[in-house]
């Protein structure tokens, strides 16, 4: 070999030394993703920037005025599992978080979802034109404006709708049962049971994030509001209703359809045949999916005496129940009379 | 006085565990029905188990009862003879309402093939034949709600189911409350309680009638 092959060779064992170290040194996205535990395609190449810092669990700071923890992690598995992983993150956060350092003035930006879901034809029928207008009415805004916007509730980066449907005003409210399990009637797939308790689960915890930390509510109302369980006090079987009933079957205006005109404590439901008894079908129904639950709990044959089916009010009746106690008050003032005639007779007859 | 055997063991045991079903059915049906937070009876779920356990015995006492009737001379007595049945049933009534308090005898006597005065017959077998065979239907259909349709006519099946089974009960406790007073106009006050005991009945002679509890 001449002395100018050895040099080749030398010179392309150099170059290639050279860019696996440089290769080495740059990271590729792949092990990134590797590195960070992101394993979806789905967000590969789209938010990877992102989250090569904003998946780390500890990723936040405190504030210099407030002196309360921003946590700017956002988890990756409830963002994939959100109605909103299909954006990227700079699609909404458009303030400057291209950069890096972020500006300081990208950290003032103030984001509103309805900027986005006015303005998209694709997302009008979903009703948030009608759900800002419910949510001015409600009581959180009406009371305190100031403090309420949309992420107040709800967490963009995990946000998911719990029904799916093309039309939410199809779903009567307060008919929860219903919304899932004669889905078939308007035209959406069938949903099994565990998923509806999973959405009461969901869809209640947006509520008890803030009602049930007691330190979080005195942050935005200095007076004390009442603790949740004491609030509730008055309501029987109190755990099963919040694992079964969602907050805001009780807790929304007769004129809501968008689950959004939350009303005060005092305003809410507290009749329980106003659900329980008030439509023949959800009860029915309900009644069914309780035995039903039952069965799958204790077996057929325990089922028949363990099972808790029933319902609190189905059969009362105003009117039936008066009559009842009427009836009865009158049979036993006829019989007493009848056992007194007896007595005195028969002693007067001994005389 | 003559000594008749007219309920044998196995009517007295039925009679009495029903009749302490019946109490325990009513019972808890009223504190399902009556639910309140404020000092109930019992608990809501203790009153659901009760109710439940109670209600399956009381339908298996039911087929019992049917077939000890199919199978044993007791069903003689629930074979209403129809022959003179309006007289004898105004005849039983005016005792009722009149006769008794001026002790009168009874006007109809119990025997080995007719224990039941004309109203005692009707009564049991529209209780039992009729009411109670609703009752058992119900309940069971309230156990196995997959066995009926989810709607009818338009509306939900469960409420009717459980508004009649409601409604039957309160007749039941109707009933309840008569046949523990009408059990007490006997020849004394106790004697048919005596009787539902130890299966005797003892006939006064026609020298003896006229008794003074009545």
């Amino acid at each position: 070999m001449s002395s100018y092959a050895y040099r080749s060779v030398f010179a392309i064992v150099l170059l290639a030394f050279g860019f696996i170290g440089y290769v080495h040194g740059q990271e590729d996205p792949g092990s990134v993703i590797e590195r960070i535990g992101i394993k979806s395609q789905e967000i590969q190449g789209k938010h990877v920037d992102c989250m090569r810092c904003h998946s780390m669990e500890t990723l936040g700071y405190r504030d210099p005025v407030t002196g309360g923890f921003i946590d700017l992690h956002v988890p990756e598995k409830d963002f994939l599992d959100s109605n909103h992983k299909a954006l990227k993150c700079v699609e909404c956060h458009t303030a400057g978080f291209d950069d890096y350092p972020h500006p300081e003035k990208a950290k003032q930006e103030a984001l509103y979802c309805v900027d986005c879901h006015e303005s998209n034809p694709a997302l009008i029928p979903k009703h948030f034109a009608e759900i800002e207008r419910e949510f001015k009415q409600s009581v959180h805004y009406q009371r305190l404006p100031e403090h309420f916007s949309c992420f107040s509730c709800h967490n963009a980066h995990f946000f998911k709708v719990s029904i799916k449907s093309t039309d939410m005003s199809r779903f009567p409210k307060r008919e929860l049962c219903i919304n899932c399990h004669t889905t078939n009637d308007i035209g959406v797939s069938m949903e099994p049971v565990r998923q509806v308790l999973e959405m009461v689960e969901y869809d209640n915890q947006i509520c008890l994030n803030c009602h049930a930390v007691t330190t979080r509510l005195k942050e935005l109302k200095e007076t004390d509001i009442p603790n949740i369980e004491t609030s509730h006090k008055w309501l029987p079987n109190v755990e099963m209703h919040w694992a079964k009933v969602r907050c805001v079957d009780c807790h929304l205006s007769k004129d809501d359809n968008f689950l959004h005109d939350i009303l005060t404590a005092d305003q809410a439901v507290k009749h329980c045949e106003e659900c329980h008894s008030a439509n023949s079908i959800l009860l029915t129904k309900l009644y069914k999916y309780t035995i039903q639950e039952n069965r799958q709990k204790y077996g057929f044959i325990n089922s028949v005496t363990l099972n808790d089916a029933y319902i609190i009010g189905m059969t009362r009746n105003i009117i039936l129940d008066r009559l009842s106690f009427a009836i009865l008050g009158g049979m036993l003032l006829v019989l007493a009379a009848h056992g007194f005639g007896r007595w005195y007779f028969a002693r007067r007859r001994r005389k | 006085m003559k000594k008749m055997y007219l309920y044998p063991l196995w009517v007295r045991l039925w009679h009495w565990s029903n009749a302490l079903m019946c109490v325990i059915l009513i019972l808890s049906g009223m504190n399902l029905h009556f639910a309140s937070k404020e000092a109930p009876l019992v608990s809501f779920d203790t009153s659901i188990l009760i109710h439940n356990v109670a209600g399956v015995t009381m339908a298996l006492l039911y087929v019992v009862f049917i077939i000890g009737n199919l199978v044993t001379h007791n069903g003689v007595h629930y074979k209403v003879r129809f022959q003179g049945l309006i007289k004898r049933f105004i005849a039983q009534a005016i005792y009722y309402g009149y006769g008794i308090f001026k002790g009168e005898p009874h006007p109809s006597t119990p025997t080995e093939d007719c224990k039941f005065n004309a109203l005692q017959q009707v009564t049991y077998v529209s209780i039992m034949y009729g009411l109670v065979s609703l009752l058992v239907l119900s309940g069971v259909l309230l156990l196995f709600p997959d066995s009926i349709p989810d709607k009818l006519m338009g509306m939900g099946t469960i409420l009717p189911i459980a508004l009649g089974h409601s409604i039957l009960s309160f007749f039941l406790a109707l009933f309840l409350v008569g046949h523990l007073y009408l059990a007490t106009t006997g020849e004394t006050v106790l004697s048919n309680y005596k009787t539902m005991v130890t299966g005797i009945h003892y006939e006064p002679d026609s020298h003896e009638l006229g008794g003074t509890s009545k």
